[in-house]
């Protein structure tokens, strides 16, 4: 037995209690240490993670040292029992960023080619100096923009550099460009609104209140609502829903209750029947595979290589459409290149977002930006329909902090202002876009072209249709009305909106496999059907 | 012998010694040595990400009590454990766990042919 399993007599501190004495003490102190910078935690939480693990440590040794270890050896074996330093801090930063944030601090750092082996590589040897552009074995690598000036005009390639320290810097005022538009409104719903309010019902209840915009009958899968602590009798306090849109009231009812990202509650509504389950139900019922092309952005004359640029294409549409929903973070999503094409399985509404992002990408390739005079910095004004400036203003100094671009919120004319470098101009576009995409579909408001739909090609009867009154109008019933694809359809395009983007592409094979295209279509909406 | 989990297990373990009572991290990775004959560990390596992410998820609470000196903590008054309660929406998950896991167990029970020992063991 040792002097730990006595009380101390003299009066003077347990030593292994206050401090582990001599080389032991410094060992789990800079471990410790090494191990919170790693994990690059806002400070109160390394704090508290660094007392956890100290406490954890100190109990470990004394355990150890109980069983008959002596201490050097009690403090080497519990330093090694939590295994791989940068693996411990990986892990434990992936656990503590919440999605939302996680989906924007990707964009400014992606780690390829194996940031666990990399990082373990870089815990080994510490303070060495930062590691030449070159070398792709060792350390975190980003992704930054570059402005390409080529005959046809000025592009935007992007490249994996290693992650340096760096900090941003202001710049003066040179130019002074808005952007126009938003040219995603593919999730935009029909305008359904609510026509009371819930006021101290059980939850069946609301929900029931929920479908009488659609004139639909309710099912929900409460087994799967359950999980999330709901149940028939939930009760549901004041909501202020009159007026409001569905997706509204159950983003207010999944508030309310604490369920945010998959948990949070969705709905569809097809054929008079509201289905309500979470989104996660709804995502695993919904799960297709596109073949996208994708030869627009890995063209030959790409500063990257052909298979780094294909690498570099999955990754960023792995960073910027939901992070959590890939099977490498543990969804149900996954992506494939192969040559040109890249091969998509996952949920519908994730495809709207790879038809957008592509479109976006690809576009910015074609853009005729004026020539940018090297990598000369210019100061952008973006204007907001989100009102919170501070939200948008924090994501974007996040994300673009590492390639020295500097954010200002400017609350009173609702708009952030950007200075940077052409290209982080171009990544700033991206994100505020994605951003204010985010805020008016929350807020219902976006706006949706009017006049028939038309479907052409390879259909029993191409023309123009009338929608029906009732919303909640869907490519199925839109299909069946022009009596269905012809023998031979192949694939069916849906083009939106003035620019008429293309909006959805389905398989005609998969239309049978899937329960219900789901689909909804707009006034407006041109359909092709096609045979290849 | 120690047999490494996967995470839903490590979850449904870490869940299931919290239903019985509010324990801090170290207790955690005890409690699951003792409960299995030694044979399951948790490491630190593995156990605080999790509980981080059982805390983000709202599947555990966490707070800071400060550790009442007993004499082993003598002349350390102001260190803090950080002690893991079950909330209602764990209790649920790991009945959920619980459940698939026994319905697993049943299934696989089917294809269990007779015990004998093993060839060359």
């Amino acid at each position: 037995m040792t002097a730990l399993d006595s009380p101390t007599t003299t009066g003077s501190p347990d030593p292994a209690a206050r401090a582990l004495p001599g080389d032991g003490s410094d060992q789990i102190g800079s471990w410790l240490d090494r191990l919170v910078r790693l994990t690059r935690l806002p400070a109160a939480e390394a704090a508290e993670l660094r007392e956890e693990l100290d406490a954890h440590l100190r109990e470990r040794v004394r355990d150890l040292m109980l069983a008959g270890h002596d201490e050097p050896d009690a403090i080497h074996k519990s330093i090694s029992e939590l295994g791989d330093l940068a693996q411990l801090a990986q892990r434990y930063r992936e656990a503590s960023r919440t999605p939302r944030r996680r989906l924007f601090m990707n964009i400014a750092m992606i780690a390829v080619a194996g940031s666990a082996l990399g990082l373990s590589t870089l815990a080994l040897q510490q303070d060495q100096p930062e590691t030449p552009a070159t070398a792709l074995e060792q350390g975190e690598y980003q992704l930054v923009p570059k402005a390409v000036v080529t005959p046809e005009g000025t592009g935007i390639s992007l490249e994996i550099v290693p992650r340096l320290a760096g900090d941003a810097r202001s710049v003066p005022v040179l130019a002074d460009v808005p952007i126009v538009g938003r040219l995603f409104d593919a999730g935009a719903a029909a305008p359904v609104t609510l026509g009371q309010s819930a006021d101290d019902h059980q939850l069946r209840d609301v929900l029931l209140m929920l479908a009488e915009p659609y004139d639909a009958r309710v099912y929900t899968y409460w087994n799967d609502l359950e999980m999330m602590d709901l149940a028939v009798d939930t009760q549901v306090g004041f909501m202020p829903f009159e007026g409001q849109s569905v997706e509204k009231a159950l983003a207010m009812l999944s508030d309310a209750y604490g369920l945010a990202g998959d948990d949070s509650l969705d709905h569809r509504v097809e054929n008079g029947l509201m289905e309500i389950a979470t989104r996660r139900f709804f995502d695993q019922r919904e799960v297709t595979l596109v073949s996208y092309d994708a030869s627009d952005l890995l063209m030959a004359d790409s500063p990257l290589e052909q298979s780094d640029s294909s690498e570099t294409l999955m990754a960023l549409v792995m960073s910027l459409v939901e992070p959590d929903v890939w099977e490498a973070n543990g969804g149900l999503a996954s992506v494939n290149a192969a040559g040109n094409r890249l091969f998509i399985s996952a949920p519908t509404r994730i495809h709207e977002r790879v038809v957008w992002l592509l479109r976006e990408l690809a576009a910015e390739r074609s853009s005729a930006l004026p020539k940018a005079e090297g990598d000369a910095l210019v100061v952008v004004v973006y204007p907001l329909s989100n009102t919170n400036t501070e939200h948008v203003a924090g994501t974007l100094a996040d994300t673009l902090a590492p390639f020295h671009g500097s954010v200002q919120p400017d609350p009173r004319n609702n708009s952030v202002i950007v200075s940077g470098t052409r290209a982080v101009q171009s990544a700033a576009e991206v994100i505020v876009r994605a951003l204010d995409r985010d805020a008016t579909a929350d807020n219902g408001v976006a706006e949706i072209p009017s006049g028939p739909v038309s479907i052409e090609g390879a259909v029993g009867r191409p023309g123009k249709y009338e929608l029906p009154a009732d919303s909640g109008f869907t490519l199925a019933r839109l299909l069946s009305s022009a009596q269905g694809p012809a023998n031979g359809a192949t694939r069916i395009s849906v083009y939106r909106g003035h620019e008429d983007a293309l909006v959805h592409l389905l398989d005609v094979a998969a239309l049978e496999t899937m329960p219900e295209a789901s689909i909804p279509i707009l006034a407006g909406d041109r359909i092709v059907v096609a045979r290849d | 012998m120690t047999t490494r989990i996967d995470t839903t297990t490590s979850e449904l373990v870490a869940l299931s010694v919290l239903a019985e009572e509010p324990l801090y991290g170290y207790a955690i990775a005890k409690r699951v040595a003792a409960r299995s004959d030694e044979r399951l560990r948790l490491t630190p390596g593995v156990l605080y990400p999790l509980l981080k992410r059982l805390e983000k998820s709202g599947l555990v609470t966490a707070t800071w009590e400060t550790v009442r000196s007993d004499r082993a903590e003598e002349g350390s008054e102001g260190r803090r454990r950080k002690w893991y309660r079950l909330s209602a929406k764990g209790r649920k998950r790991l009945a959920h766990h619980a459940n698939a896991q026994r319905e697993h167990q049943r299934l696989i029970e089917a294809f269990l042919p007779p015990e004998e020992p093993e060839a060359g063991a």
